[in-house]
């Protein structure tokens, strides 16, 4: 698999209009693990390739792993999203859970992750659920700026975790 | 002739009285050990879903046989690492607990554990099962050096927020953000 130079990334903003949102290819995945380990830190390609294994070729009415992409290009990806459908987790009703999205730093603001949310949330509706949620760090301001700009309010679910070492 | 070398590392003898022995202190970090000790716990298979759709069904008083059929798929032939777990009492199942192990959402790029689901057939309830089914999946969790393990509940579930508040799970610091998209 060939990890991406900066030379690949396209220099100049992508407009809204642009923006086609699709399935992810296998081919896009250099793109995907390079956008993810430039935003946080940590290259994870074993993660990613299984990723798109379960949410990019198994069960694709239910799991959805969509990309941002202007055709044509060299390094078309310009963000992404992963989400699924959970039904009954601990008997509550299925909704839609989205628990990745990124979108390319210098492609910020510009609609990239709207369109992405946007076509995720039109995926859940043909799936039959009702409702989008997600699960964001108090301390994640970007994310929570994001989904609170897009409408989403908080919600009755809570994360209970415990330290095992 | 030289004398010899001592030891570079010494063991100090005892001083002292033999303590007696405790049994009134705390126990252990790991909280189920009597009841992982009492009741059997194992890797859940494929022959499993039958009983396992059954005690779900008892639990929630719905059929999600075809919810568990794809949970089961999931965790024993999607996975790399398989945690999922069934006790038993009297060679039967009585309860199962179905995790995952992953990377955290957003950019957190922690190896966490993550809790889907866990059920307790209602008329073995009392006896530990689910202590012992938690209990088994931390050691395991453990030895594959994950750190964490998280869930995710509807704060109207009292009853689990209860077991799982006791089993020393705490709420995480992060909300959960929804829309209605109909």
């Amino acid at each position: 698999m060939r990890s991406l130079s900066p030379a690949d990334i396209p220099a100049k903003p992508v407009r809204a209009e642009d923006v086609a949102v699709r399935r992810v290819r296998e081919s896009d995945l250099p793109a995907v693990i390079s956008l993810d380990a430039r935003i946080t830190g940590l290259p994870k390609p074993e993660y990613w390739e299984d990723i798109y294994r379960r949410y990019g070729r198994r069960r694709l009415e239910e799991r959805f792993f969509l990309v941002a992409a202007e055709e044509g290009r060299r390094a078309p990806v310009f963000g992404f999203i992963v989400a699924e459908v959970r039904a009954w987790e601990f008997g509550s009703a299925p909704c839609g859970w989205v628990f990745a999205l990124s979108v390319e730093p210098g492609r910020r603001l510009d609609g990239v992750g709207s369109a992405l949310l946007s076509a995720i949330s039109d995926e859940f509706k043909r799936a039959g659920v009702s409702k989008i949620r997600t699960m964001v760090a108090r301390d994640a301001r970007l994310p929570m700026l994001f989904f609170r700009s897009e409408g989403l309010v908080a919600g009755p679910y809570i994360q209970l975790e415990k330290e095992i070492a | 002739m030289s004398k010899p070398k001592p030891p570079r590392i010494t063991v100090p003898e005892r001083i002292g009285a033999e303590p007696e022995a405790n049994y009134g202190r705390a126990p252990p970090a790991d909280f189920g050990p009597l009841s992982r000790d009492r009741i059997p716990v194992r890797a859940m298979k494929d022959s499993d879903l039958d009983r396992l759709a059954q005690i779900d069904s008892r639990i929630t008083g719905r059929n999600r046989r075809g919810y568990f059929e794809r949970k089961l798929e999931e965790a024993l032939h999607e996975s790399d690492v398989r945690v999922s777990l069934v006790a038993e009492v009297d060679g039967e199942p009585a309860g199962f607990i179905m995790a995952r192990v992953d990377f955290g959402a957003f950019g957190r790029v922690e190896p966490v554990a993550v809790l889907d689901t866990i059920g307790v057939d209602p008329d073995q309830r009392g006896r530990g099962v689910g202590h012992a089914l938690l209990s088994q999946l931390l050691i395991n969790l453990a030895t594959l050096r994950v750190e964490r393990i998280r869930t995710e509940l509807d704060w109207n579930e009292h009853d689990l927020l209860q077991f799982l508040n006791a089993c020393g799970f705490r709420p995480a610091q992060t909300l959960c953000l929804q829309h209605a998209i109909a």
